[in-house]
């Protein structure tokens, strides 16, 4: 068993075959060998551990996807934006704990779970105009009126496609 | 705003399921996302403009162009560059604001007038990784560490292409059907002067070339794959008095393709030498008997006794009528050195092909690796077959590995007794017999004999269209019947 302890000092004890879907994790164990030593994770607090901790039980025992498939993946074939059922009711939760989780895994190196919050984001993107993607992620308008214009006019071979 | 969204690598990753060349999507959400705020803007901008089709994305960022391009109310059956100036100085630097975010370009569309004002030996876009284009633009386009080039046509733009692209390692060579024969000779004496220049190629597909080049290929090491287009019935031949002996030793897939005349390409091969050939392929529109018949020697004879897995030759014979009662061809006894071959496909409309119990047998002895083995030819033929079924089912226990076979039979008599204890072939899959129509067959003895010699199959085919319903029908009634016994077993 391992022992993880979260930014607001909550511990876990967590399977290590199941915190090792985390590379981050997987390469310390490695270093430091068998120790009852608590790793600390600065950057994730106990709320988005447990939600990482659901993640990793449920895929436990898939193969990880290696770098090599990744760089395939990027070259070759054309992503899916499809999530599966259970990931998709997994990740239905409100828009600030998504983001969290979408850095946990980042920083957990989870490629997998980074995907399914990456999806998700991507898929609420879609369609939508630069005003509503605002909205939607409470952005500021940093351009000038004729910056936005300037940007439109030289994409505007994309707009009507 | 999230920090989620500031952290870049998570930026890129969303951005790219969000990208047109990476995923389904349209380019309209990412062009609005570079709209949505300065952090967004170069990763949704870079995405945006990695691939683009066609030079209007370009041109639509030149102030005096855009309105031309995207709200023209001229004619729509009149080209929208129809009376304008070509680009002036200060108008390049707006054409090529985004050059340098693009990876991959195709274009098609015709006014390089336009750019007349830039300079030929300018390299305008220096990130681009794969390009297709006519070639009346590639002194403009080519960056100099580009390693793969699709090119339509090889005029006079290719002069300069090949002394600026030293990294070029694959080059691929269209010739249009429209090209004139004289076009074409133009082009192949062009073309080979300037594959001289490429000292790195890989991969190399082209219309036909002249001994010189021929020559030069078998000087490169890097050379892995040549594929040959011939594309027009009237060729320029090759000089019979400059023909050369040739070793081209690392060529593994060495493919002719759209053959009309296949006097050079066997003239080549039988003075050619491929010590590492794997894969070879000819697909000739027209090809005689005889000429066959030298294809296959110097095959047989071309050093790839070792080496050689995969052979296919189809010949199409489009407009050859092969004279009545000819002999039928016989690749099999030449192609019986390669001892390495895994997949042998033979088409040949018009001719028969050879084949009996006795070549057969040798042939599969002979290829113990053999997974695909499929011979078609005109149909004529197989009603004189010599293959009967103990002379397939005795050959079949030669190549365990055996996938997919199409031969003709002859299934005049049926000479297995179906009650007799089978020696299984388990792999083979695909099972396509050609058979007469003439031939009377017991259909129910020979779906018994096959259900049990070839467990694997589920229904014979045929190409000719020659019905096996018959076959198939008992076939299926009887895997079923012994359907819950595999299961069980398993």
């Amino acid at each position: 068993m391992v022992h993880l302890v979260t930014s607001d000092n909550v511990e876990f004890v967590v399977d290590k075959e199941v915190v090792e879907r985390s590379v981050l994790i997987k390469n310390m164990l490695e270093d430091v060998g068998e120790t009852d030593q608590s790793i600390p994770l600065a950057n994730v607090s106990s709320a988005v551990l447990r939600k990482v901790i659901e993640y990793c039980e449920h895929h436990r025992g898939e193969p990880l996807p290696s770098a090599d498939a990744d760089q395939n993946q990027d070259e070759t074939r054309k992503r899916t934006t499809d999530i599966s059922e259970w990931d998709q009711k997994f990740i239905t939760v409100d828009q600030e704990m998504l983001f969290e989780i979408i850095l946990a895994a980042n920083y957990l190196d989870i490629k997998s779970l980074l995907d399914v919050g990456c999806k998700t984001v991507a898929n609420m993107i879609k369609g939508k105009t630069p005003d509503e993607i605002r909205r939607l992620f409470n952005i500021v308008n940093d351009f000038t009126p004729e910056e936005e214009a300037q940007i439109k006019k030289e994409n505007e071979w994309a707009e009507d496609r | 705003m999230h920090q989620a969204l500031l952290v870049p690598e998570v930026l890129l990753e969303i951005f790219a399921y969000v990208s047109p060349t990476q995923t389904t999507s349209t380019p309209k959400s990412l062009a609005a996302l570079a709209r949505t705020c300065k952090i967004f803007h170069e990763p949704a901008m870079d995405l945006l403009w990695t691939e683009i089709h066609g030079l209007e994305a370009l041109l639509g960022c030149v102030a005096r162009l855009h309105p031309l391009i995207y709200h023209s109310s001229i004619r729509c059956d009149e080209p929208w560059t129809k009376g304008v100036e070509p680009l002036s100085a200060h108008e390049v630097p707006q054409f090529l604001r985004h050059s340098s975010r693009i990876r991959k370009l195709k274009i098609q569309s015709e006014h390089p007038y336009l750019l007349s004002v830039i300079p030929a030996e300018a390299c305008i876009f220096p990130g681009l990784k794969s390009l297709s284009l006519t070639t009346v633009y590639l002194d403009l386009f080519l960056p100099h560490m580009l390693h793969r080039c699709h090119l339509l046509g090889a005029d006079e733009g290719l002069q300069s292409f090949v002394t600026r692209c030293i990294a070029l390692e694959h080059l691929c060579i269209y010739t249009p059907e429209w090209l004139l024969v004289d076009s074409i000779a133009n082009q192949m004496s062009l073309l080979s002067d300037r594959i001289h220049w490429c000292t790195r190629l890989v991969t190399l597909s082209c219309p036909m070339l002249d001994w010189a080049t021929w020559k030069h290929l078998s000087s490169l090491p890097t050379l892995l794959k040549l594929r040959i287009e011939q594309g027009c019935n009237d060729p320029p031949s090759l000089s019979q008095r400059d023909i050369v002996d040739l070793s081209i030793l690392n060529i593994t897939s060495l493919s002719f393709q759209d053959i009309y005349c296949a006097a050079d390409i066997i003239t080549v091969m039988q003075h050619s030498e491929f010590p590492s050939l794997k894969e070879f392929e000819f697909r000739a529109k027209c090809i005689s008997p005889e000429e066959a018949e030298q294809l296959f020697h110097a095959l047989s004879r071309c050093k790839a006794c070792r080496t050689l897995e995969e052979i296919t030759i189809y010949s199409l014979n489009d407009g050859y009528r092969v004279p009545p009662n000819s002999e039928p061809l016989t690749p099999i006894p030449h192609f019986l050195c390669f001892t390495q071959l895994r997949t042998l496909r033979l088409t040949s409309y018009n001719s028969c092909i050879y084949l009996g119990n006795d070549m057969l047998l040798q042939a599969m002895s002979t290829w113990p690796h053999i997974r695909t083995l499929e011979i078609n030819d005109s149909g004529d033929y197989a009603s004189s077959s010599e293959v009967s079924l103990r002379g397939l089912f005795t050959a079949l226990g030669l190549c365990p590995e055996l996938h997919t076979l199409q031969v003709p039979i002859n299934l005049a008599t049926i000479n297995i007794d179906p009650d007799a204890e089978p020696i299984q072939h388990t792999s083979l899959r695909s099972l396509d017999l050609d058979l007469s129509e003439s031939q009377t067959t017991d259909a129910e003895t020979i779906a018994r004999i096959i259900s049990a010699w070839l467990p694997c199959v589920d229904q014979v085919t045929n190409v000719h269209g020659l019905s096996w319903v018959e076959v198939n029908r008992y076939l299926e009634s009887l895997r079923t019947a012994t359907a819950p016994y595999v299961a069980g077993a398993s």
